[in-house]
């Protein structure tokens, strides 16, 4: 467990497996894309799935339920491709990503996936420095982490009021906050002010 | 040789890459760069960040074009102090010499927090306009 990941959330990954997902393990012939769809399914047990995006104003199949063990292949081929980035990646002198940056990644998503099993796939942004930005986007919502080692920067924008041009919000966390990740996760999909990580306004 | 420092007018553009690996790096639903793109790497010497751009005095968009290049975007020296950064002239004379060389920074001084910076990266993206490829249409998956 790595210094900046204290959430007592995640001791329950050191726990056994749930049974489910030891029958899910031994199926290797599976695919990876067919493996992780049913430990979503297996993750919401008892509630409907409902893919999240910003247009669900209710959205169901959110119980708290197992941690999430692993990312969605397309978050694992996104999260490969950043980590592979070699020096000079911007065409100038930026730094690889880090490893640190690469993990704290890993368990930013697999925190928010445990509140939000059928989050919508993370874009893997890398930063000049070697550090990783997540993002989210929809035509007027954004939403980004921005790790700042060893916490994150969460901010949204919205430009959903044209008259008023874009707003953003920023808060600052120090270490992985389950429930200010969930909040924001919730303030980009349902689009309610009052959920959000940020004083409304 | 050594090129005089120079204060970059204020409406002047200056031509930041955006490099096409990953795809990510442009917000398709938003038609902007990701903020990612606006994002430096701190000068050790000050503690300040600074993103590299080129000078359009000395540079076209097409010159400042690399083999990962997905687009070459434009912001002014006005829109980066609008949002708390400043724009400072630093011509590379050593290696690789590049007149047009500057960089977009905190301010003397008063380095940002991570959330002003976040922000104010941001709203660059926001504005960034797309000068290369010439009909503003980045390169996508290239």
């Amino acid at each position: 467990m790595s210094a900046y990941s204290v959430e007592s959330k995640f001791d329950v990954f050191e726990s056994p497996m749930p049974l489910r997902q030891q029958e899910v393990n031994t199926m290797p012939q599976l695919t990876g894309h067919l493996q992780y769809l049913i430990r979503a399914l297996g993750s919401i047990s008892g509630a409907y799935f409902t893919p999240e995006n910003s247009f669900a104003k209710e959205v169901k199949g959110l119980s708290r339920a197992e941690p999430f063990r692993s990312l969605s292949p397309t978050e694992e081929d996104r999260l490969r491709l950043v980590q592979d980035l070699e020096r000079g990646w911007d065409g100038d002198a930026a730094d690889p990503v880090g490893e640190e940056s690469i993990d704290a990644a890993r368990e930013l998503l697999l925190t928010l996936k445990s509140d939000h099993a059928a989050a919508q796939d993370a874009r893997m942004l890398p930063i000049a420095d070697g550090r990783i930005q997540l993002e989210w986007h929809d035509a007027d919502r954004s939403l980004e982490f921005e790790f700042t080692r060893p916490g994150w920067v969460i901010m949204g924008l919205d430009r959903s009021n044209p008259t008023e041009g874009t707003k953003y919000y920023t808060v600052e966390i120090n270490q992985l906050e389950a429930s200010k990740i969930s909040a924001a996760y919730d303030w980009f999909v349902r689009r309610d002010p009052k959920i959000a990580p940020w004083p409304s306004r | 040789m050594a090129f005089p420092v120079e204060v970059i007018p204020g409406d002047d553009r200056l031509f930041r890459n955006v490099p096409n690996r990953p795809k990510d790096f442009w917000v398709a639903e938003q038609n902007r760069p990701s903020s990612a793109a606006f994002k430096g790497k701190k000068d050790e010497s000050d503690g300040r960040f600074r993103a590299s751009v080129d000078w359009e005095k000395y540079k076209t968009a097409e010159e400042c074009r690399r083999a990962n290049s997905m687009a070459i975007v434009a912001v002014t020296p006005v829109q980066c102090r609008s949002v708390g950064k400043d724009v400072e002239h630093t011509p590379i004379c050593s290696e690789s010499i590049n007149r047009a060389h500057s960089d977009i920074c905190d301010p003397l001084g008063n380095a940002m927090t991570k959330g002003q910076d976040a922000r104010a990266s941001s709203s660059l993206a926001e504005a960034a306009i797309v000068v290369w490829p010439a009909d503003g249409k980045p390169l996508i998956g290239s």
